[in-house]
């Protein structure tokens, strides 16, 4: 078994923090009273997370503020995190908890585009070309806030965040026959949603 | 619905390679990977400011002594006791538990006017004598908008449930006539749920096994 660094001698030399800290290390200097290291976590996966609240919800304005309360929950409840390994799937069910709560209370969906609000960077197409996929984009982002929560929720993860079948399933706490299922519902709701579109 | 091949889900699933579908699968799913491939264009990245809208926020937390005290309610500790304080300990315990045991009834026929846990069980409670239904929603049952009923056993307004609730930090509303979600004004904390509302706080602590 390798030996694990005593957090407390880290904490004596601010210095010694590796450049890309393991989200182990982090989670230990916080829990010791490192407040600042808690930035290490947000910086890793703030992208991630905010573009899969994105899609979840279907609001720019939105998914940044459901992040951003996730961040402060993990940070209570970080002592409640019993693998640091797994800190990204814990993470992720929060925000996918904070995705669902949010879309319970508010019924409503926005659907504004976020490349209108935030800015999608690197579209190299021609101009007409650029319209046309936007336009594309924008049809196929409302057809995904059309499907369930789940199917939704499992789409964006396999599809988009590139999780394998049991990362998914061990985040969504489901079996992997179940997780297919949904996978399989939400592939085909969405080509329903899109008949007709020309791809 | 035109149901998805077998193969192809197979495929989308990361258990098949593409080169083993035949030709019409291949174009459905390259049909699929164009909607993914839209889909990934609209992928956004987090606003410049939420790194330090969280930092502050928990920058307050670090220093808040509420925190302080959960963390060390909720770690673990090693008592030692020397044989005679232990008995000493024993002795008082039983002796509080035997001053108690006479009134322990007392308060049964009155019901509590704002909501509390004793041992494994939280009774909600929420005076509203002019609603027509209320009901507690919160993260114990995923927010649900309907949420679970208070019953209103006098007719006095008073509605009450009692819960069974998991150890931790809970946030819960109550809902009424359906409708209109509101805070509990007897809660001990109330926090702000990030859309300009706010949730009660509910503290059950770690139950000895």
């Amino acid at each position: 078994m390798g030996m694990r660094e005593n957090p407390n001698r880290m904490l004596e030399n601010p210095n010694r923090m590796p450049e890309s800290p393991t989200d182990g290390t982090v989670i230990e200097r916080v829990l010791c009273g490192d407040t600042e290291s808690f930035g290490f976590l947000i910086d890793r996966y703030q992208d991630d997370l905010v573009a899969y609240a994105n899609y979840m919800i279907g609001s720019a304005d939105d998914a940044a503020d459901v992040v951003q309360d996730s961040f402060v929950r993990a940070y209570k409840s970080l002592r409640q995190c019993k693998d640091p390994a797994r800190f990204k799937a814990w993470l992720f069910r929060i925000v996918s908890n904070q995705c669902k709560t949010h879309l319970a209370r508010h019924h409503r969906r926005h659907r504004e585009s976020l490349s209108a609000a935030v800015g999608v960077p690197g579209d190299k197409d021609a101009p007409d070309t650029a319209v046309e996929g936007a336009e594309l984009r924008r049809t196929v982002h409302e057809a995904l806030q059309h499907l369930t929560v789940d199917q939704r929720e499992a789409l964006v993860l396999k599809y988009i965040d590139g999780l394998s079948l049991p990362e998914i399933a061990d985040l969504l706490s489901t079996s992997q026959s179940a997780l297919k299922m949904r996978l399989l519902r939400g592939r085909e709701a969405l080509r329903e949603r899109l008949q007709g579109v020309a791809l | 619905m035109n149901r998805e091949h077998e193969d192809l889900s197979r495929y989308l699933n990361g258990e098949y390679g593409f080169e083993q579908l035949p030709a019409d699968l291949k174009r459905d799913a390259q049909d699929f990977e164009r909607i993914v491939t839209a889909l990934k264009r609209e992928r956004i990245t987090a606003p410049g400011a939420l790194r330090e809208r969280v930092m502050k926020q928990v920058r307050v937390l670090a220093k808040s002594p509420w925190l302080r005290v959960w963390d060390w309610v909720v770690t673990p500790k090693t008592l030692r006791l020397s044989p005679a304080a232990g008995t000493l300990a024993v002795a008082l315990v039983l002796a509080l538990v035997v001053l108690a045991l006479p009134f322990s009834g007392r308060g049964a026929a009155d019901l509590p006017s704002a909501t509390t846990t004793t041992g494994a069980v939280t009774r909600f409670v929420f005076v509203a004598p002019s609603a027509g239904s209320v009901a507690v929603t919160g993260d114990f049952v995923d927010w649900d908008p309907n949420g679970i009923q208070l019953e209103d056993r006098r007719g006095a307004g008073v509605w009450t449930t009692e819960l069974e609730l998991s150890p931790g930090v809970h946030h819960y509303v109550f809902i009424i006539d359906g409708t209109e979600w509101r805070p509990d004004p007897n809660a001990t904390s109330q926090v702000d749920d990030g859309f300009g509302q706010h949730n009660s706080v509910l503290l059950i602590p770690t139950r000895k096994s």
